[in-house]
């Protein structure tokens, strides 16, 4: 009797309307979830950041160690992927290496940031290495991917032996003891960026500390590569022409010296002969 | 010869002989102290390059500039804390007792040129450590006849301790300008020493602050 009520089109109709109906649910249900990948990221915000360099055969190697506020390095431990914005955009012959977890932002056929997601691994720290394709002679553009915002990050632009890139202060770096930062930035701002970063502090005049923002208006910062024999060439020619002038000098008073010394002599030993004549002085 | 004599004797604290002692004769003494360390700084600058012909060329100027500059450069601060410090110590005896503790380190320079030459050329080690060994020792030299040229020309009642102010000042400015003077002349030696850097890289070495990353 059952069989008979299946075969009936008037159920046959029933059970697909109801089908139909299911299938609607299910995708209703299903909906909130299938979206959230196509949900343009939300941006990451950087509190900190450092920058080391490292020579490569091709150039420089920039390895960048953004730290992330708690916040953002909340959103992606729960599964969000934020994006992490350049103050300016990688210039050609710039790229990120490839990484779980990093994928690179490419507009107009430059890389503006990254997307970063659980994968990049744990903590606040997010670290990536951009290759920078140069020859080194010369001004340059200073390489080093800095994070859009307002916190100051640190460029070390010691490449080791004495080598430093040396950047050009321009407007909105001014040079201080042994560091370039941007003007008016304490001691505090610097040490607090320091030790978010764990960057050692070194007396050398090659860390740099900057703020995206200010890079962004600037458009880039600029930097030469400075061996210490190119240092020291920079005085040495000054150096040679006053060790000549001093060497001219001493000659010239040995040419002087040498009558008035002479008589100065003969004139005591005649005064000591004279004494002792005389059965010595009175 | 019968200068260098009298500067050796000088640097070695002996009274100046009366005859030396008119103000020309002081200022001869003291110019020939200087060139005669030119030429000492200049054998051992041969002698520490050696190894190679450029490098020995090289240092024939550029160890003489280390130590004229150094000297030119320490002057002032010294003639200036003489005056300040009020001592009845004679400036030309001050000078005289510094120039001749150049003369001597210079001259310890000089006699170490061919041990230093020799090592460099036989071992792989030695010849570096000799070599900064020599100075080292001819620094401590021509301290030791610095201070005490000016100490035993101190005229009776005069207090020790007024001279050793400017002397004091000289030697610290002299010393200041040699690290940086050996950093700009580098290299000297064929290998890379602590002093090719400068104060920068003495500093680096010594003044660094470790500080833990943000967990």
């Amino acid at each position: 009797m059952l069989r008979d009520h299946v075969r009936t089109p008037a159920f046959r109709r029933m059970v697909l309307v109801l089908h139909v109906l299911l299938g609607l649910a299910g995708t209703a249900l299903t909906a909130p979830a299938q979206a959230q990948p196509h949900k343009p990221a939300s941006v990451a915000r950087v509190a900190g950041a450092l920058f080391t360099p490292s020579r490569t055969d091709e150039g420089i190697a920039w390895h960048a160690q953004w730290v992330l506020t708690p916040e953002s390095a909340t959103e992606i431990a729960e599964g969000a992927s934020l994006e992490l914005r350049f103050a300016v955009p990688l210039a050609d012959g710039e790229e990120v290496e490839q990484k779980p977890g990093v994928a690179a932002i490419v507009e107009n056929g430059h890389v503006t940031g990254i997307v970063i997601d659980r994968a990049a691994g744990p903590g606040r720290t997010l670290s990536a290495v951009v290759r920078h394709r140069t020859s080194l002679d010369g001004s340059q553009r200073y390489g080093a991917p800095v994070a859009a915002g307002s916190a100051l990050q640190i460029i070390d632009g010691d490449l080791g032996a004495g080598t430093r890139f040396e950047v050009e202060p321009g407007r909105i770096l001014e040079k201080g003891v042994g560091h370039v930062a941007p003007p008016g930035t304490s001691h505090a701002a610097r040490e607090e960026a320091r030790r978010l970063t764990g960057y050692t502090a070194r007396v050398t005049g090659a860390a740099v500390y900057v703020r995206g923002e200010d890079v962004r208006v600037e458009g880039g910062l600029a930097a030469t590569v400075v061996t210490p024999r190119a240092r020291g060439h920079r005085g040495a020619i000054g150096i040679a022409v006053v060790f000549g002038a001093i060497v001219l000098a001493l000659l010239a008073a040995v040419r002087r010296l040498r009558h008035a010394a002479g008589v100065e002599r003969a004139d005591a030993l005649l005064a000591s002969e004279l004494d002792a004549l005389e059965g010595g002085p009175r | 010869m019968g200068t260098l004599v009298t500067l050796i004797d000088i640097a070695c604290g002996r009274p100046i002989p009366a005859e030396d002692s008119g103000r020309s004769r002081r200022m001869q003494l003291i110019v020939f102290a200087l060139l005669a360390s030119l030429v000492f700084a200049a054998v051992w600058g041969l002698a520490a390059g050696s190894r190679s012909a450029g490098l020995a060329l090289a240092n024939v100027y550029k160890v003489p500039m280390v130590v004229l500059l150094s000297c030119a450069f320490a002057a002032p601060a010294g003639l200036l804390a003489w005056r300040l410090s009020g001592t009845r110590v004679r400036g030309s005896d001050l000078a005289l007792g510094f120039t001749g503790g150049v003369f001597g380190g210079t001259l310890v320079l000089a006699v170490f040129a061919p041990l230093v030459a020799l090592y460099y050329h036989s071992s792989a080690w030695a010849g570096p450590v000799l070599g900064l060994g020599s100075v080292g020792l001819a620094l401590l030299t021509g301290t030791t006849m610095f201070v005490r040229g000016v100490v035993r020309r101190l005229e009776p009642g005069t207090k020790m301790r007024t001279v050793l102010l400017p002397v004091a000042v000289t030697l610290g400015m002299q010393l200041l300008t040699l690290v940086q003077l050996a950093s700009l002349a580098s290299p000297i030696f064929p290998e890379r020493t602590v002093f090719g850097g400068g104060i920068d890289h003495l500093a680096q070495s010594s003044h660094t602050l470790p500080i833990a990353p943000a967990e």
